[in-house]
C-alpha cells in the first residue's frame, strides 16, 4: 500500500469516528426501548430522562403521548417525583400524582397530557450510581410486576447508555492513538489526522498514552525493541501481586 | 490467678455490673402488652428524607428540623441547618403522615438530607443519619437508601452504634430486587410491602433480607400542598414500622432493639398462636 492511501484511509477513518466520538445520548435506541416499554405496559407514555452535571434531569427519550413536547426539557433536581426517584434511587409508583399543586403541573400541561398514574424507576450503573430515570404514565397493565419489569427496561435503557459512552471512549483511543503513531513519523499524516480531528474531544486517555509507547517501541530496531519488551514484562511481573495459595 | 484482662472484659468485671436488659414478657403477649396505649407518647421520631410539611393535617406538627447541606467549606463538609424547612417533594411528609397515624403523640423530628444536587447524596444520608444517634433519636425511619458501595462500611459501623444505644433504626427495602445500603443489612428493621392497608397488622419474616411487611400497596399517603394521593412502594411499609416500634419503645422504656424484635414478632399477622406453639 503506498504511503498516500494509508494516510487517506487513516484520515477517512477519523472522519468516520467523529459521529462516534462527539455521539450526544444514543436518543435512538432510547425512543425504541420507550415505545417497546409503552407497548408491555399497554401505557399513554413512557420517557427517559438522564442526569445532567448532577443537577439536572434532561428528557432526552419519549414515546407516546406528550412526546415531542417533553423530549430536550430540562428540570432542575429538586421538584418533582422523577427528581425524587433520581436523588433517592427509589422508584415509586403514584396514582393522580397531579392532585399535588406544586407539583411539576406545569411541566405536564406543556405536553398537553396530565396523567393519571406515574410510575418511576431509577437507571442505575452498575456501580450503583444513578444516571437518570424511566417513567410510565397510565400504565393498562404490568399488574404485580409492575415496578421488575419496569427494572428490567430501566437496566436495558442503563446498558444503552453504557454502550454509547463505552464506544465513544474507545473511538477516542483509537483517535489519539492514529494521531500519536502519526506525530513520530510523517509530518503529512499528522496534519491531515489534525485537520480531520481538530473538533474532537481531546483523546487524553490512559490507554492512548499507552497505545503512542507501544508505536514507538514497534518503531525501533529489532535488538532495542526485544530488550525493552521484556524489561517491560519483567516491570510488569514484578508489580503483580501474587494472590495467595 | 492471672491478674491479665483480656480486651472488652473490662464491663464484666466491674465491681457494679450495669443489669442486663430486662423485659417482663407474659406467656401470651397482648397487643396492650406490646404496644400500651398506641400513642408513642414521649418517643421522638426521625424522619430521615426530604423534609416534612409541618402544616399537612395528617402530620400534625414537627418538633425539631434539621437539614443536612453540603458544604465544601464546613469542617466536615455538611451543615447542619435548623429551623423548619419546606419539604423538597413530599416523600418526607407521606413518611411522616404514616407514623403519626399510628402513634399520635410522638415527637416528630425531620431530618433533610436531598438537596438540589445529585452529587454527595450518600454523604449527606449517612451524616443524617449520624446526626439522629448522636442525638439519641429513639425511632430513625429510613424510607430511602444508596446503592453506593463505597459507603457499605459508614453505615455497617453507624447502624452499630444505634444498636448500641438502643435505637431502633428502620429502613426500607429497595422496590427493585438489588441491593441497597443499609435496607439488607441485619441491624436495621428492614421492611417491604405485605398485603392489605390496614397499618395494624404487620407480619416477621425470619429469613430476611425484608425481616418485615408492612401495607405499602395502593396506600393513601399525605402529600405536598396539603394534598392525599395513592401510592405503592416499600417506602410506605417502613414507617408503618416506625410507628409500632414507637408504641413499643413508648410502652417499654429503654428497651434494646432485640428485644423489640422480639415484641414485634409477638403481635405479628403469622405469629404462631398458643394452639401452633404446642404443636412446634
Amino acid at each position: 500500500m503506498r504511503r498516500r492511501d494509508l494516510i487517506d484511509q487513516l484520515t477517512q477513518l477519523t472522519v468516520d469516528l467523529e459521529s462516534v466520538v462527539t455521539a450526544a445520548p444514543a436518543t435512538e435506541q432510547l425512543r425504541e426501548l420507550c415505545r417497546s416499554a409503552r407497548l408491555a405496559f399497554g401505557a399513554a407514555a413512557v420517557s427517559v430522562a438522564v442526569v445532567e452535571d448532577e443537577i439536572a434531569l434532561h428528557y432526552v427519550a419519549s414515546s407516546g403521548a406528550g412526546a415531542e413536547q417533553i423530549v430536550g426539557t430540562r428540570l432542575p433536581l429538586g421538584a418533582g417525583l422523577a427528581s425524587y426517584v433520581a436523588q433517592t434511587g427509589q422508584s415509586l409508583a403514584i396514582e393522580r400524582p397531579f392532585d399535588d399543586p406544586r407539583f411539576a403541573r406545569e411541566v405536564a400541561e406543556s405536553t398537553g397530557f396530565i396523567p393519571s398514574s406515574m410510575l418511576i424507576t431509577p437507571i442505575s450503573s452498575k456501580s450503583g450510581h444513578t444516571l437518570g430515570v424511566l417513567s410510565v404514565l397510565d400504565r393498562a397493565s404490568g399488574g404485580h410486576d409492575a415496578l421488575e419489569l419496569a427494572a428490567a427496561f430501566a437496566t436495558s435503557a442503563s446498558l444503552i447508555v453504557h454502550m454509547v459512552e463505552d464506544t465513544a471512549r474507545l473511538a477516542r483511543i483509537l483517535v489519539g492513538a492514529v494521531q500519536a503513531a502519526a506525530a513520530t513519523s510523517d509530518d503529512a499524516l499528522a496534519s491531515g489526522l489534525a485537520r480531520a480531528t481538530r473538533d474532537l474531544p481531546a483523546a487524553d486517555d490512559e490507554l492512548a498514552t499507552i497505545a503512542a509507547t507501544l508505536t514507538a517501541v514497534r518503531a525501533m530496531d529489532p535488538v532495542a525493541r526485544d530488550r525493552v519488551i521484556r524489561l517491560i514484562a519483567d516491570i510488569v511481573e514484578l508489580a503483580t501481586p501474587r494472590r495467595r495459595r | 490467678m492471672s491478674d491479665i484482662i483480656p480486651a472488652w472484659s473490662e464491663p464484666f468485671l466491674a465491681n457494679d455490673v450495669a443489669p442486663a436488659p430486662f423485659l417482663r414478657m407474659p406467656a401470651t403477649p397482648t397487643r396492650e402488652w406490646a404496644e400500651g396505649d398506641c400513642s408513642g407518647r414521649g418517643v421522638r421520631v426521625a424522619v430521615v428524607d426530604s423534609g416534612i410539611h409541618a402544616d399537612h393535617p395528617m402530620v400534625g406538627g414537627v418538633s425539631t428540623f434539621v437539614a443536612v447541606e453540603l458544604d465544601e467549606d464546613a469542617p466536615d463538609g455538611v451543615r447542619f441547618v435548623e429551623g423548619p424547612h419546606d419539604d423538597l417533594y413530599g416523600h418526607g411528609t407521606a413518611c411522616a403522615g404514616i407514623i403519626r397515624s399510628l402513634a399520635p403523640e410522638v415527637e416528630l423530628i425531620s431530618v433533610r438530607v436531598l438537596n438540589t444536587n445529585l452529587k454527595g447524596s450518600a454523604f449527606a444520608f449517612a451524616r443524617g443519619l449520624d446526626w439522629c444517634i448522636e442525638h439519641d433519636v429513639d425511632v430513625i425511619s429510613l424510607s430511602l437508601s444508596t446503592a453506593n458501595e463505597d459507603y457499605l462500611e459508614t453505615f455497617w459501623d453507624l447502624i452499630d452504634q444505634a444498636a448500641y444505644r438502643h435505637l431502633m433504626l428502620v429502613s426500607a427495602m429497595n422496590n427493585e430486587r438489588r441491593r441497597t445500603i443499609p435496607s439488607e443489612l441485619s441491624g436495621v428493621f428492614s421492611v417491604a410491602c405485605a398485603p392489605g392497608q390496614d397499618r395494624e397488622r404487620v407480619w416477621c419474616n425470619p429469613s430476611g433480607p425484608a425481616e418485615w411487611g408492612a401495607a405499602g400497596i395502593d396506600v393513601e399517603i399525605a402529600w405536598n400542598g396539603g394534598q392525599t394521593v395513592t401510592a405503592t412502594g416499600n417506602s410506605f411499609a417502613a414507617p408503618v414500622i416506625s410507628g409500632h416500634l414507637a408504641r413499643i419503645v413508648s410502652a417499654h422504656p429503654g428497651i434494646a432493639p432485640w428485644q423489640a424484635r422480639t415484641v414485634l414478632a409477638s403481635i405479628a399477622e403469622n405469629a404462631p398462636t398458643q394452639g401452633r406453639r404446642g404443636s412446634a
